[in-house]
């Protein structure tokens, strides 16, 4: 508001800056994942050897450190295809076709919806999302949303402090323009800037994206005062 | 034992056809080309989707179709069953 040009969330510059906002805390990056248990291995090195693992972590903490990508709500599609007057009254119930063929990118499938008055829609988001999962399941994905992203349960998870593992659920969950992901992103945003618990998403990929949230809302006051306290 | 693996028939046809499977009370359809002289749930040349025919939690009824390998067995010259044309007239 003001500005000719809205800096983008993908600009080169912007993510530069947030990644550098990011900070880069090795020992929280790399906390173990709940694993099986081994026995820590000691591994004998001299020092270059041990700059270059060094180096080599890092990169990979890079990596972990990607920031999902924050898009525009996606619009409900509204296509209707044909309208057959004939059909009504023939079934009882809905018929979805999904197109099955392996080599399609799943944004560009047919998923098509014939209601029982005759009428052949392109399917909802929401229902586009259901079929995928039912014919290509992805990992980390069930086929109907978990009751955890429901309002009165986001403030449960919140009261538990685990914000990250509920925005990485969401991430495995949604795509990113849907609305329950941006819904789900914004609420948890809220919440850390209301408590000041800017250090939960600190190392992780997910601040970016909430300093991309507070700096649109200009509500950065609470994050910069804690910066500024760290001295970073 | 294994002499039933390669059947040699004569006369029949390529059909694309439903095969039931599933359940007691509980029919599951899947979409197949096969010989036309097969046994219905028998061996098929490729399966082509499936059909679930009782609705699902939100009331739809959930069919998936592989179109590429549909357009492949149809130029090849099958035919279609009476419910399978019903199936694929219904997206058009």
């Amino acid at each position: 508001e003001g500005k000719a040009t809205k800096p983008s969330f993908a600009d080169e510059a912007v993510q530069n800056l947030l990644y550098k906002m990011t900070g880069l805390n090795l020992q929280k990056v790399f906390r173990p994942v709940k694993k099986e248990l081994k026995p820590p291995k000691y591994k004998l090195m001299t020092e270059a050897q041990l700059e270059a693992a060094t180096g080599k972590a890092i990169e990979e903490a890079k990596e972990k450190l990607i920031m999902p990508p924050v898009l525009n709500e996606r619009e409900p599609i509204d296509d209707v295809l044909a309208e057959d007057k004939f059909l009504e009254g023939t079934e009882t119930t809905k018929y979805v076709f999904t197109d099955l063929t392996y080599s399609i990118p799943h944004r560009e499938r047919f998923i098509v919806v014939r209601e029982p008055n005759g009428v052949l829609r392109k399917a909802t988001w929401e229902e586009r999302d259901r079929m995928i999962q039912i014919f290509f399941p992805k990992e980390g994905r069930r086929v109907i949303p978990p009751v955890v992203f429901k309002d009165e349960h986001l403030v449960t998870v919140f009261q538990q402090d685990r914000h990250e593992d509920i925005l990485n659920m969401c991430i495995a969950q949604f795509e990113p323009d849907s609305p329950d992901y941006i819904r789900v992103h914004h609420r948890t945003y809220d919440d850390i800037e209301k408590h000041a618990k800017y250090d939960l998403l600190r190392s992780t990929r997910h601040f970016g994206g909430m300093v991309w949230y507070l700096v649109n809302r200009k509500k950065t006051d609470g994050l910069l005062v804690d910066m500024i306290h760290r001295d970073l | 034992a294994g002499s039933r693996l390669l059947k040699g028939y004569r006369g029949g046809h390529v059909v694309i056809r439903f095969a039931l499977g599933g359940c007691t009370n509980r029919p599951f359809f899947r979409i197949v080309a096969a010989h036309s002289r097969r046994a219905r749930d028998g061996k098929y040349l490729e399966q082509l989707g499936c059909l679930d025919p009782l609705p699902n939690a939100h009331g739809e009824r959930v069919a998936g179709l592989n179109l590429e390998r549909l357009r492949h067995w149809l130029g090849c010259g099958a035919q279609l069953s009476r419910p399978a044309e019903k199936l694929l007239g219904r997206p058009g």
